[in-house]
């Protein structure tokens, strides 16, 4: 397991997102309403940089043509090629959970302290700044991103089970 | 000939056919021609019969087929005594059931009433084509079956007219034109889907128009092949509405049959239809499936004209593109000439289950016709 500290909270305001890299690879971490959500930075359709230019946008379902429409925003990441919609909190595609999906990370905000930064036996790691040369100034709370694979691959019933309500 | 049987019930490939009996072989297009328009004297009532004549009788034979064009007729076919096809039903019957015909026909009537402006008028002039229809095709042949004409442009008068017609089980769909007033998936006209589903009738899509506007999508066309060619991306816009408008979400029992429209535009159809609802998809929030799974699911298409795809092997390339041996259903567009004869579509594949399916099962899957096993 390898966490790493990303930013000082107050490096990502509320409805803004950064873009960051991890173990080569491009991750962007977004801040809606104190939520912190983590995804790669690469739609999986045509590989258009999704976190970088993509559009927070709000989830649509309705139970038939005449029903209210509910919607809930800053539930989906749109690409800004095509506009596919990925869930985002999940990474899965609200269109084709199984075949289309984004890699999710965890993120979790934790406070931020000089001492708990570096733990060479796996614990939190230096952030992507100062792999980069530069210094990371820890002040208040950090947001952390973990680079683990959690979750093996999903079985079909968990990816049902997982499937949003516009697309069950 | 054993005794037809109409049995109505959901959408789904391969229901079962009744012990004893075997589905049907059913031409799903074939055209009985009002010979004029005081024809249906008889069937209207005293104010719309003065009304005809008063105004001379005008004769709403639309020009889908202009009489004397090549499309119009195919040379073998038997005329009628006024020397057209399709105008008398001995005629029809002779031509349309010879050795190796079909078990039954499905006659859509294609006279315009739909055309008609004024709706009193319209409506007048439906019931009393369907009650022609009745008295003088299907009366006189039990292996005819007839569509369901209705006033379109009044969708509520137009479910009454599906309803008071399903009473009598001969009429096996509803016969809606291609080209509308308004795309078919708006609200303004889920009376007629409502209705067709009560009374489990598929709704034909058949080539033909309204003209309320211009009969393509861009305008006045300036000649017949213009319109002719132009009516297959009417049916594309068509479709595009009933599935993104949510008709076969709110009636899911809901079939269509797209009639003499071909069927070679439809896989690549899909395959932009569903690229861009995977962009789009917030638009109609209610549409939670590939709009080509629903197509798949709902919608059927005649093989006259076939259109290329009775040379070898090109009917078994284009059901692998459409991804279903269910889709297709026969049809012998009978009296109308297209570029190859309709029992030639059986010559585009080398598998005589799929001739069987398109020929049969797929035709029992919408319309549950049925024969004696032994027939």
């Amino acid at each position: 397991m390898t966490r790493y500290i990303v930013a000082n909270t107050t490096d990502i305001p509320q409805g803004e997102r950064k873009i960051v890299e991890l173990e080569g690879r491009s991750v962007g971490i977004f801040n809606l309403d104190g939520e912190y959500y983590a995804l790669l930075n690469r739609c999986p359709h045509a590989g258009a940089p999704l976190c970088e230019h993509g559009t927070v946008f709000g989830v649509a379902s309705a139970d038939g043509p005449d029903a209210p429409i509910d919607y809930e925003r800053q539930r989906s990441l749109r690409c800004p090629w095509h506009a596919w919609e990925f869930d985002i909190r999940t990474g899965v595609s609200f269109y084709d959970p199984r075949n289309a999906r984004v890699r999710k990370y965890e993120v979790e905000v934790v406070p931020g302290s000089p001492e708990d930064v570096v733990d060479p036996d796996g614990g939190r790691q230096d952030g992507p700044l100062v792999l980069e040369g530069y210094a990371v100034s820890v002040e208040g709370d950090v947001v952390v991103v973990d680079t683990s694979r959690r979750r093996p691959g999903r079985t079909r019933d968990q990816a049902e089970r997982r499937r949003p309500a516009a697309t069950a | 000939m054993g005794a037809p049987t109409m049995t109505t019930g959901g959408t789904g490939a391969n229901r079962p056919v009744p012990e004893g009996r075997r589905a049907a072989v059913v031409d799903c297009d074939v055209h009985a021609v009002l010979p004029s328009a005081r024809s249906l004297l008889p069937y209207l009532d005293d104010y719309w019969a003065d009304q005809l004549v008063a105004q001379l009788a005008p004769y709403y034979e639309p020009g889908y087929h202009p009489p004397s064009s090549p499309i119009a007729e195919r040379p073998e076919v038997t005329p009628g005594p006024d020397g057209r096809a399709g105008t008398a039903v001995d005629a029809l019957v002779a031509d349309v059931f010879s050795d190796g015909g079909p078990d039954f026909a499905v006659l859509n009537c294609l006279y315009g009433v739909q055309q008609i402006h004024q709706p009193r008028r319209e409506i007048a002039h439906a019931r009393a084509l369907n009650d022609w229809i009745a008295r003088e095709w299907l009366d006189a042949d039990d292996r005819l079956r007839a569509s369901i004409v209705v006033p379109q442009g009044t969708p509520d008068a137009a479910a009454e007219e599906i309803d008071r017609c399903a009473a009598d089980g001969r009429f096996a769909q509803v016969l809606l034109l291609g080209q509308s007033e308004l795309p078919y998936g708006r609200q303004i006209n889920w009376p007629i889907w409502e209705a067709a589903e009560r009374h489990g009738l598929p709704v034909a899509l058949h080539i033909g128009g309204v003209f309320r506007q211009a009969p393509t999508s861009v305008g006045w066309p300036g000649t017949y092949l213009e319109w002719y060619v132009g009516q297959q991306s009417n049916l594309e816009a068509q479709l595009a509405s009933i599935v993104s408008e949510g008709v076969l979400q709110k009636y899911p029992s809901t079939r269509i049959v797209v009639s003499e429209l071909g069927f070679g535009w439809v896989p690549p159809f899909l395959w932009k239809f569903d690229k861009l609802w995977k962009s789009y998809r917030p638009d109609v929030p209610w549409l939670t499936e590939r709009p080509s799974d629903l197509i798949r699911r709902h919608v059927r298409f005649t093989t006259a004209p076939s259109d290329g795809f009775e040379r070898p092997g090109a009917l078994d390339r284009l059901v692998d593109r459409l991804g279903s041996e269910d889709m297709l259903v026969y049809s012998s567009d009978y009296p109308h000439r297209h570029h190859s004869a309709p029992r030639e579509i059986e010559n585009g594949s080398s598998d005589p289950a799929l001739i069987d399916r398109i020929r049969r099962t797929n035709a029992f899957d919408i319309y549950g016709l049925s024969v004696h096993s032994d027939l």
